[in-house]
This record gives structure tokens, C-alpha cells and sequence, in this order.
């Protein structure tokens, strides 16, 4: 309504052409010129022909004067004087009289010879004409300008006077001649001036209507067609400027166009992005796998997925494409096409790591590449068999002993390097979830999140202390705990990376732990009361201490560091036996506690039987993996030849035997640990020494 | 100190005797099964362990002696531990399954019972 008022308004207004404008404006300052300017020259052209006239009048009677006074001297000097008279007045027809008196004032020429002896009787209403510069010698009256001259002889002598007479009329004549000329001049000039002043408009104010119309075109979106306006005025110049403006308006234009069809694009891509992803959670037995997924301020290069498997399995896999935009977004569906076309032939992740490796080599763009992480939870044994493509570390969360165990990739990116060396470098591992415990996978959005100001990243730190935490509170609000921080990390700056995460493992809160405590012999309770890492530091003040890993020869390290020892309570036999003892128990951790996991370590320490502490002479061990007692399993019956021909579980009963006290505690916070109280000179069941 | 397995294989009049040298823990219990199922596959009957530069066997170790002696009792054979030394012994006897083995000083005595008496 509005604007149909305004267009309405518009129509209705006038609008007076700017040529016409500047036109009429021009002729009236030139009528006004031309009327100002002939005025002034009337009024001074009068004057100056008045006092030309004077002068001349004058000068004539001066003339006249001079000649008349040798002939006033004659006898009769009418006879002279007349006929000169006569010839003035006949070639000025203009002098009204001119008359030559003696010293009597008695007319001795005139034109008029009947009036010679008469005494001159001057035309009524002379005046002297005030501030003249013939002062004196010229009176004026309504019809007449007069001059008179006194005849003087050469001896000063005055001898009569000459009068001339000049007819008004006739200045009047000349001066309206003249100011009629005057006039033509001026409307010439007038007539000239207007129309060369609205040709010059017109000429000048063309580019005006070019201007017009050319703004009009940009109005009605012709941004294309250029005024090209050939002047070199200032209107030339500023269509030029407004061509410009169109030209930039209309690359603007453009930009905008191609922005809002990118923004478009990225609206559909980040759609068909996240709903490549799974929005709810994805429970198998008592596992359950939900992930979360928070895109950037533009379509990133995350994805994860969590689907079941057959039989029975949770597969579970997540992969970060370098590079975002449509690039990042096309390698992701592409990837989340191959996986879900190819994880149900696969039983092992680095075999699919493998096939994923396979086909996108020689299939990404210089540059881009892809970490991925593959997991394969089964269930029934609890057991999470993952391989990884230099993926962020995968992070296991045992909240009940306080750990979080971290998982490194040693496989390479997907899709980067020729395919034998990548496909070597892609190996399984397999870790155990008991209840409560959380493996967590994500791409480095979230450790990387720069903080707001400072750009220091959230770190790996913060989130293992989130994870440590998060003791029976469920996917869910673990997955927020996470998002909370990061958020709260980043404060108000746009996400600059994709923040992606994905849980899996079994929910519940474990406030007791299974129970796994043993004590053989009289060990009574050494360790159970442990509550804390300090507790356990305070327990082995003093004691010798040792750091096992797994890929450095446990038994070997074991009985070099004990020989080192040297122990004098024990014999050379003894040291011997407890060192197998020692090995079987950490070879059990490492291969059933920690399932081969490279990085595992195990913390053993050794209080001297000569020392005071309450420990004295026992040696204890502490591992941070699955509880694995050494009494969960039955003595094989030897007895069985078939129990022998499988040649398994000697370890346990070695350990048994070879003890004389043993307790094992899993304790929260803490770990699983086992205080050995060797056996010194232990004998054969028929109580005989078998050497000596 | 890290120490090394290895596995001298020497074939004898009637029998193979396969020397061990270094500590039997799990990885080299493996390799020993391997050789000894190789040994059998082949043919052999009469296996002789030599010991005598065995100082630690582990519960792998045992399994081992154990799996190939009721292999070698079952084909007919027999798997002869020789120069067994005090500690692994020791280990055999408290575990008790020495009774299950063949256990003799040296090879030589392996050599004399297997040699006709003339």
C-alpha cells in the first residue's frame, strides 16, 4: 500500500526538464543584462551628447565671436556679418538662431536681414545651467540651449556679443535616435543571447538525458549496458562513476548469486552429512554406542557410524577427512558408502582399514587424506577389537580404578601413501570393557578446540579428567559433559573444526568391584584397605621398585633386576623360583589383564627382608588391566593325558606353588594388586629335598 | 641383560638331539614346538632335549615338554630330557610332573641305551 502511494506520489509530481530550467534562467540573466547594461549607456550616452552639444554650441558662438569682432569694428558690418549668418544657419538647420550684437545690443547679423538695428529680445526662460563647465556662457530653458560669447577687441576691449541657439528638439532627436539604436543593439543581443544560452543549455545538458536514462536502465536491473558518455565535463565524469557503480553493483551481484547458491549447496551437503550419521543410540547386549556430532561454522570432513554387525557384534567407526567445504563432504559420503558396502566381509578392523585404503588410493586429491578408527565389540566377552589409521587416540575410561588408558595409532592416513605400506602398517587390538568402563573415540575438534583469547587447546588431559568422572552416568550426559567443556572452552568463537564424538561401552555406575580379592596362606589383609594412589606411594616408601613393559622382556628384566637385588634371605634356588613365579603372574597380566596391549605396564616392588615394614620380604605388583587372579583357574588335572597334551594353564599353578602367602586385590582407584610372599626352600609333596 | 634362544638341531645314530641354549619362556617355547612337530613330521621317533644350557624353563616351557611327550608316546616314540638343570629340576619336581617325563643325566646315556649291548 505504502509503496503504491509512493509510486502514485511519483507520478504525480512534475518535473520541470533541467535544459528548460537552465534556459529560462540564462535568458532572464541575460534580458536583465542586456536591459541593466542599456540603460546605464542610454543615461551616460545622453550625457555625453549633451555635453557635446554644449561644447559645440559653445565653441561655435566663440568661433562666431572671434571672426565678428574685426567686422563689428567696420563701418557696416552688417555687410559681413549677415551673409556669414546666414551660411551657419543654413548648414546647421538645428541652431534655432544665431545672432551677432553690437555693445547696444542692436542685431548686426542675422539670418534675417529685417531684423538688423533691432534690439535682440532673448526667448523667455533662459537659465544658467548650475555646475556646467561652459559656465557662464550657456543658459538653458525648455526648448532652447543658448550660448553667448562676448565680441572682444584685441585690447580687451568688448565690442558685442554673439548668441547661438540650438533647438532642444534636436537633442532630443539625436538622443532618441541614438537610443534607439541603442535598443536594437540590445534586443540583437537579447535575442541572441537567449537562444544562444538555450543552445549552449542544450548542448551542455544533453549527457543529462543520456545520465537519465541510463540510471533508469540500472533501476529496472540492466546492469550490463554502459552509458559511454563521451564528455569531458563533469557529467562525464560522473557517468562514468555511475557506470563503475553498475559495473561493481553488478559483480557484487554475482558474488552474491554464487554465495547463495554455495550456501545452498553447503546446506544440502551438511544435511546429507549428518544424516549419514546415526542420531540415537545403537544398543548390542548390554553395550550401547551413541555418538554426537557438532558441525563447524562450514561443512567439515567428520563422520561417524555405529551398526550391527553379524553375529551379534557393535561395529563402531569414525573418520576425519582433511579438508572441508564440498571436497571434505564428497570424500565423507564416499567413505560412508564403502564402509557400509564392505564392513559385513570383514571380521578384523585392520582388514577393512585395509580394503578402505585400497580404494580410495589414487582416489583423493593432492593433499587430502583420511584418518579413520575401526572397532568390532563383541559383546558376550566384552572384548573391543580395534585398528586405526592415524586416528586420534582411542581413550578407555575404567572410572572404577580411576584410569584412562590411552590406545596411540600406528597405522598411517588412509588414501596417502602406496597401498602395501599402509596396509602393513594397520594392526588389531583388542581391549576388554567391564562395567562401567567407556572406550571413547573422536577427531581432534575436540582436543584442539583453541580457547577463546589465547587459543590454548582443550588438550587430552581435560577430557581423560571428564572421562575419569564419569562413573555410571551414561552415554548421554558423558557425550554433554564433553560438549559443555568444549563449548565452554571455546566461548563465543565460531567452531573452527568439527566436533565429533562417539562412546561405547556398557552403561553402569560401579561402586564395588567384582569380586576378585584372594588370599592364600596367612596373608590376612596387607593391601585391601588401600583407597588411593598416595596410599599406595605411602605403602612402598622404601620399597625397590620396578617398571615392567610389556615389550621389554618381562622374565628376562625381572631376573636381571633381582639378581641385582640380591636379597641375602633368599638362596640362589629361592631367587630363582621367585623369579618364575614373578614372570608367570606378569606374563598372565599381560596376555589375559592387558590382551597383548604393546604400551601395558606393570609396577613391581621389593621389600627387603632385612628392612622393618610390614611387607618385609615380599614383593608386590600392581597392573592396571582386566582382574585376572591367580586362583580363577582350576589346577589342570595332569593326571589327563588329554590336560597334558594341551600343556595350558601351568602358569596359575606354578604361581601357587611357588608361593608361600599370596593377596590379590582389584581396588578402585588403584588397580589390581598382588603382594607375593615368596616360599623359601619349598620341597617336593613327598617332603624330600630334591638337591642339595 | 637380554638373553637369546636358539635351537641346535643334530641328528644322532637312531635319534635327533636338539640343544637348547637360553631361557624357555613363552616365545621360545613356541619356536621349540614348531621344531619338534617339524622333527616328528619328519619322521623321528627318538627326541632328545639337551638341556644343559636351559638355566629357566617357564610354565610355557613345561606345557611344551609335556605336549610333545604324549605327541611322541602316541606315535610310538619317546621324548628324552637330558642335562636337565638343578632349578628347571626343581620346577619339574614340585609340579610333579617329572613322572610324566623321561629324564636322563646326559645324552651320552640316551646314546648307551639305544647302542646293542655286544
Amino acid at each position: 500500500m505504502d509503496q503504491q502511494t509512493q509510486d502514485h506520489g511519483k507520478q504525480q509530481r512534475r518535473v520541470f526538464s533541467l535544459s528548460w530550467v537552465f534556459s529560462l534562467a540564462v535568458a532572464a540573466l541575460v534580458v536583465a543584462a542586456v536591459i541593466g547594461v542599456g540603460s546605464v549607456a542610454q543615461q551616460h550616452l545622453r550625457n555625453s551628447l549633451h555635453r557635446e552639444v554644449e561644447t559645440r554650441l559653445v565653441l561655435e558662438a566663440r568661433n562666431l565671436a572671434h571672426v565678428s569682432a574685426d567686422a563689428l569694428l567696420d563701418e557696416f558690418p552688417e555687410l559681413s556679418l549677415m551673409p556669414m549668418v546666414q551660411q551657419i544657419q543654413e548648414d546647421r538647420p538645428e541652431l534655432a538662431f544665431v545672432v551677432v550684437l553690437d555693445h547696444e545690443g542692436r542685431i548686426q547679423g542675422h539670418a534675417d536681414p529685417r531684423q538688423f538695428g533691432q534690439v535682440f529680445v532673448e526667448p523667455a526662460g533662459l537659465a544658467s545651467v548650475a555646475g556646467s563647465a561652459h559656465d557662464g556662457n550657456l543658459r538653458t530653458s525648455p526648448d532652447l540651449i543658448v550660448a553667448s560669447v562676448a565680441v572682444q577687441h584685441r585690447d580687451g576691449q568688448e565690442l558685442g556679443m554673439v548668441l547661438v541657439g540650438l533647438r532642444r528638439s534636436y537633442v532630443d532627436d539625436v538622443v532618441s535616435r541614438s537610443r534607439k539604436a541603442l535598443m536594437m543593439v540590445s534586443a540583437i543581443l537579447l535575442v541572441v543571447g537567449v537562444f544562444g544560452a538555450g543552445a549552449l543549455m542544450h548542448v551542455m545538458l544533453r549527457p543529462v538525458s543520456v545520465l537519465k536514462a541510463g540510471i533508469a536502465r540500472i533501476g529496472q536491473g540492466d546492469l550490463e549496458t554502459p552509458m559511454n558518455l563521451q564528455d569531458r565535463t563533469e557529467l562525464g565524469m560522473l557517468a562514468e562513476t555511475v557506470d563503475e557503480m553498475a559495473a561493481r553493483i553488478k559483480a557484487s551481484q554475482t558474488l552474491m548469486l554464487e554465495k547463495n547458491r554455495l550456501d545452498h549447496e553447503m546446506d544440502l551437503a551438511h544435511s546429507i552429512q549428518v544424516s549419514l550419521m546415526p542420531d540415537r543410540q545403537i544398543a548390542c547386549g548390554r553395550f550401547a554406542a551413541e555418538g554426537l556430532y557438532q558441525a563447524a561454522s562450514e561443512v567439515g570432513g567428520d563422520y561417524f557410524d555405529a551398526f550391527e554387525l553379524p553375529g551379534d557384534k557393535l561395529g563402531v567407526f569414525m573418520a576425519d577427512v582433511a579438508g572441508k567445504g564440498l571436497g571434505g563432504c564428497l570424500v565423507t559420503s564416499m567413505l560412508a558408502a564403502l564402509v557400509k558396502a564392505r564392513r559385513d566381509r570383514y571380521d578384523s578392523p585392520a582388514e577393512l582399514l585395509t580394503a578402505l585404503d585400497r580404494d580410495l588410493n589414487g582416489s583423493l586429491s593432492p593433499g587430502v587424506f583420511v584418518t579413520a578408527i575401526y572397532g568390532i565389540l563383541d559383546p558376550d566377552r566384552g572384548r573391543l577389537t580395534f585398528a586405526s589409521a592415524a586416528h586420534c587416540p582411542l581413550l578407555l575410561a575404567r572410572p572404577a580404578m580411576g584410569v584412562v588408558e590411552e590406545y596411540r595409532s600406528e597405522g598411517v592416513p588412509l588414501g596417502i601413501i602406496p597401498h602395501a605400506i599402509a596396509a602393513s602398517s594397520y594392526h588389531d587390538t583388542t581391549v576388554l570393557l567391564g562395567p562401567g568402563d567407556l572406550a571413547l573415540l573422536y577427531t581432534d575438534g575436540l582436543t584442539e578446540a583453541p580457547r577463546c583469547g589465547d587459543g590454548e587447546e582443550f588438550g587430552q588431559a581435560r577430557v581423560e579428567e571428564i572421562l575419569r568422572r564419569a562413573n555410571g552416568q551414561g552415554h548421554g550426559p558423558v557425550l554433554e559433559s564433553l560438549q559443555a567443556a568444549v563449548t565452554g572452552w571455546q566461548g563465543h568463537e565460531s567452531r573452527f573444526d568439527d566436533l565429533t564424538l562417539l562412546l561405547v561401552g556398557c552403561p553402569g555406575h560401579v561402586s564395588k568391584l567384582p569380586e576378585t580379592s584372594q588370599v592364600s596362606g596367612n596373608a590376612g589383609n596387607l593391601i585391601g584397605d588401600l583407597k588411593s594412589e598416595d596410599e599406595l606411594t605411602q605403602l612402598t616408601e622404601g620399597a625397590m621398585h620396578l617398571q615392567v613393559s610389556a615389550r621389554s622382556g618381562g622374565s628376562e628384566q625381572i631376573g636381571d633386576w633381582m639378581k641385582a637385588l640380591m636379597d641375602a634371605s633368599l638362596g640362589e634356588r629361592d631367587l630363582g623360583l621367585l623369579e618364575l613365579a614373578l614372570s608367570e603372574h606378569i606374563n598372565n597380566v599381560f596376555e589375559h589383564g592387558y590382551l597383548g596391549r604393546p604400551g601395558a605396564e606393570v609396577d613391581l616392588w621389593w621389600y627387603p627382608a632385612t628392612s622393618e615394614h610390614a611387607l618385609a620380604g615380599w614383593v608386590m605388583v600392581r597392573d592396571r588391566g582386566r582382574s585376572c587372579p591367580p586362583a580363577s583357574v582350576e589346577v589342570p588335572d595332569l593326571e589327563n593325558s588329554d590336560v597334558r597334551k594341551r600343556g595350558r594353564g601351568l602358569g596359575w599353578a606354578l604361581i601357587r606353588t611357588l608361593t608361600e602367602q599370596l593377596e590379590y586385590r582389584t581396588l578402585l582407584n588403584i588397580g589390581n594388586v598382588c603382594a607375593i610372599k615368596p616360599a623359601v626352600d619349598v620341597r617336593t609333596p613327598e617332603e624330600e629335598p630334591l638337591h642339595v | 641383560m637380554s638373553e637369546t634362544f636358539f635351537i641346535t638341531d643334530g641328528a644322532q645314530d637312531g635319534f635327533t638331539v636338539l640343544s637348547l641354549t637360553g631361557r624357555l619362556g613363552a616365545d621360545a617355547a613356541t619356536d621349540l614346538r614348531e621344531t619338534c612337530m617339524d622333527r616328528i613330521e619328519a619322521g623321528e621317533r627318538t627326541l632328545v632335549l639337551d638341556l644343559r644350557a636351559v638355566p629357566f624353563v617357564a610354565s610355557s616351557g613345561l606345557g611344551t615338554f609335556l605336549y610333545v611327550n604324549e605327541m611322541m608316546k602316541e606315535l610310538g616314540g619317546r621324548m628324552v630330557l637330558a642335562g636337565v638343570q638343578p632349578l628347571v629340576q626343581d620346577v619339574l619336581s614340585l609340579m610333579n610332573i617329572d613322572r610324566f617325563l623321561n629324564i636322563v643325566e646326559d645324552v651320552d646315556q640316551v646314546r648307551r641305551e639305544l647302542t646293542p649291548a655286544t
